[in-house]
């Protein structure tokens, strides 16, 4: 289950996967399975590109001029599982790639209204928030299941502003 | 008191101090610098310039010279110019060292990244952004 969940958006249909170097069994095989999996929404279509764009813009090194690290594969896979791991009806945030290589999910209502979460290599996530006269961050532990806190400073973020919970 | 650029002056709090963006640390929709702008790099420590007297074009001069003219520099899309003070607010330090000229340093950052975090949010949200022109 947890790797089917990892290898959804990466094979979804729609995205361009060459099935030029694949064996017949194998390109039977993948034919099938994209008949299985629905397509993406228009919401997950555009967070995997803004994710792909964010990941291509720090594909090399020192890519800031800073000296900032590169988002390897295994942290764009991370954050393709955070991404994966949002409930509908949250508001598409802001991808980008952080100066250490990690990758950077942004939502902004307002200059002191912010959440912010970064996705790294490893089983956790980091977030920071600004709501009005109150902040907050931390660092959760993150699997395939979006952390209880992220998820209650993201309503704390937009409540009244149109979020489902 | 005037800058001068021969010798190390400590940072009053109402000085300004610009962050050079790359072109992932700013919105151009909501007109705000991300506070990605402000996270501190592999050495520990946030790269800013010291502005006061200096027009836009002046900085433009700075930035093609010193940071996209540098080893491996990057293109300078904009400035995320905030006070001194809010540095000092969000619990760091500016720490001068007029290495380019007018260049100091953002210190103090703390290990936990989801504090590293907070800090740039503030720093971020008290910052204003200027895209430079023709882009």
């Amino acid at each position: 289950m947890i790797a089917e969940l990892s290898l959804r958006p990466a094979f979804a249909p729609g995205t361009c996967h060459s099935t030029r170097s694949m064996s017949p069994d194998v390109l039977r095989r993948y034919n099938e399975w994209c008949q299985l999996t629905p397509p993406l929404s228009h919401q997950e279509a555009e967070a995997a590109a803004a994710l792909k764009a964010a990941c291509a813009e720090a594909a090399t090194d020192n890519w800031d001029g800073y000296g900032a690290e590169v988002v390897t594969y295994g942290v764009k896979l991370r954050a393709q599982e955070f991404l994966d791991a949002l409930p509908a009806g949250v508001p598409l945030p802001t991808i980008a790639a952080d100066p250490d290589g990690e990758v950077d999910f942004e939502w902004y209502v307002g200059p002191r209204q912010v959440f912010s979460v970064s996705v790294g290599g490893r089983y956790e996530v980091a977030y920071a928030g600004i709501f009005g006269a109150n902040t907050t961050h931390g660092t959760e532990f993150f699997m395939d299941e979006l952390p209880a806190t992220v998820m209650e400073n993201l309503r704390r973020l937009y409540s009244g502003h149109g979020v489902a919970g | 008191m005037a800058w001068r650029a021969d010798r190390l002056e400590p940072v009053t709090p109402d000085e300004h101090l610009a962050c050079l963006t790359h072109t992932n640390q700013f919105r151009r929709v909501e007109v705000r610098v991300s506070a990605r702008a402000f996270l501190p790099g592999r050495d520990g420590t946030t790269s800013v310039f010291r502005v006061d007297d200096l027009t836009n074009d002046q900085i433009w001069q700075l930035a093609d010279e010193h940071v996209a003219g540098a080893p491996d520099g990057r293109p300078v899309v904009g400035t995320g110019t905030l006070l001194a003070e809010s540095v000092t607010e969000a619990g760091l330090r500016v720490d001068p060292d007029n290495d380019p000229p007018r260049h100091a340093a953002i210190v103090d950052w703390p290990a936990d990244k989801g504090d590293r975090k907070l800090r740039a949010l503030k720093l971020a949200a008290a910052a204003r952004l200027t895209i430079r022109p023709g882009l």
